[in-house]
């Protein structure tokens, strides 16, 4: 049952940690590891709000350790790239998967911290970091609890979206699309991309209809509490939530992708593997 | 009927896994309530907030060794982190360099634990009002590793009815380096 398992078990940590290899290259590609912010000059600001996990890591003094200390920073993002690639091709070893977590969890605290924005997606890696801790039946009902955590991410979006009343209000994405695309519409007014959006802010009319349509899309998630045989469709909502998200918001998280993983039925995860017949 | 849900099975066959989530239910529901936010239980509220009506808004305008940069066109998460750390800079000159979270601090920790214990925290939690002003120079070598200045202004712009921006005023939030 274990060896079982372990084979979808295998497929599951390919998908997740080659997904983060290549969220860790685009991490580069944005300039965004802890090196690069730390490369010339340690970072001057630091925003944990009035978050008490953010509070909890600053009073230990590890972000200063990292942070103020090139060599140290520079470790820190060898071990990211390194420890992926360690867990892809050494055989099952639990503590290298515990580190992994606790440098994912860090990473996460630290960038938000220096980044002034709390990118509330970065959670996507050490959750599910989390889960690759366990082996067999852990492992899947961990792996099983994410997946319902995926559905209350945009399960929830809806119901703040109708308990804050922003979505009774009038002009509210026409608000919301003036104030994200300022600074884009001010240094690239020509581009085909602010042409679409000068078109939305000058069609208030379809584009506050948008703002329901995303509301409907996220409440309809509900459904996966309650059944997994429609997961196929609710992953081409995801992806299609992400998609219109980038044309209308030009927001992009890629580590919504990793969330995503849960949401891909359990026949693909069977297939080609060991127990592909059950 | 309970039995057949996820918690009902876990309960029966994974005691531990039952009471990790548990604890993560119980925690997230918990700073939901609060409508605060405890890495690692967060809200999303995806543009949930009620939006100020924005029709006359302000951009950042950046200039590296006197040339003109367009944040927008840095990749996705740089343009982002470029326009929030210039911002929070913005707040906190404007707080005179002093951590507009202090008061929250106080709250939490003055005259709750001794001297020492809150001043070792605010020293580590608290933003350094003399390490804040080194933004700007922090910032040059981040978009540029070999800049030798760097000016930093916030314009007012108002969106006009073809949907483009009018700027109406500029005012310099930094300048710093040398002109060579």
């Amino acid at each position: 049952m274990e060896a079982i398992n372990n084979t979808v078990f295998e497929k599951k940590k390919r998908y997740f940690f080659v997904g983060v290899l290549m969220l860790l290259c685009y991490y580069v590609y944005n300039y965004i590891l802890l090196t690069q912010f730390c490369l010339n000059a340690s970072p001057a600001l630091m925003f944990p709000s009035i978050d008490n996990g953010y509070w909890l890591v600053l009073a230990t003094g590890v972000f200063y350790f990292f942070a103020n200390n090139l060599a140290a920073a520079i470790s820190f993002d060898i071990l990211f790239f390194l420890l992926p690639i360690l867990i892809l091709f050494l055989p099952y070893k639990r503590w290298l998967n515990i580190l992994f977590l606790t440098v994912c969890f860090l990473y996460a605290i630290f960038i938000n911290t220096i980044a002034a924005h709390h990118f509330h997606l970065f959670l996507a890696m050490p959750v599910l970091a989390f889960a690759f801790c366990f082996t067999g039946k852990r492992f899947e009902n961990i792996w099983r609890a994410i997946r319902y955590y995926t559905l209350f991410i945009f399960v929830s979006a809806a119901l703040w979206k109708l308990f804050r009343g922003s979505i009774f209000e009038p002009n509210q994405m026409l608000n919301i699309l003036h104030a994200q695309h300022a600074q884009f519409l001010y240094e690239q007014p020509n581009a085909i991309h602010a042409k679409f959006i000068r078109w939305l802010i000058t069609h208030s009319t379809f584009s506050n209809l948008l703002i329901y349509f995303a509301a409907l899309l996220q409440i309809l998630f509900v459904i996966g509490f309650f059944t997994s045989k429609i997961d196929t469709y609710l992953l081409a909502m995801l992806l299609s939530f992400v998609a219109v998200n980038y044309c209308v918001m030009q927001i992009f998280p890629p580590e919504i992708f990793l969330f995503a993983l849960t949401l891909v039925p359990q026949s693909f995860w069977q297939k080609g593997t060991m127990n592909s017949t059950l | 009927m309970l039995k057949q849900t996820f918690l009902g099975q876990l309960l029966k066959n994974d005691k531990i896994t039952f009471a990790l989530i548990v604890l993560f239910i119980l925690g997230q529901t918990f700073v939901t309530w609060r409508g605060v936010e405890w890495f690692p239980f967060l809200n999303y509220g995806m543009y949930s907030g009620k939006a100020p009506k924005a029709d006359t808004v302000e951009v950042i305008a950046l200039k590296l060794n006197g040339m003109q940069i367009d944040i927008s066109r840095f990749p996705h998460m740089q343009f982002a982190i470029t326009q929030s750390t210039f911002n929070w800079y913005a707040a906190l000159k404007q707080n005179n360099f002093s951590d507009t979270i202090s008061k929250v601090f106080d709250t939490r920790f003055k005259d709750r634990i001794s001297d020492n214990n809150y001043h070792y925290l605010a020293s580590k939690i608290l933003n350094d009002s003399v390490k804040v002003q080194t933004y700007p120079t922090w910032l040059m070598h981040y978009l540029q590793n070999d800049a030798i200045n760097i000016e930093g202004n916030i314009i007012a712009v108002a969106y006009n009815k073809s949907g483009e921006l009018d700027s109406l005023n500029s005012k310099q939030i930094f300048s710093y380096g040398s002109n060579k």
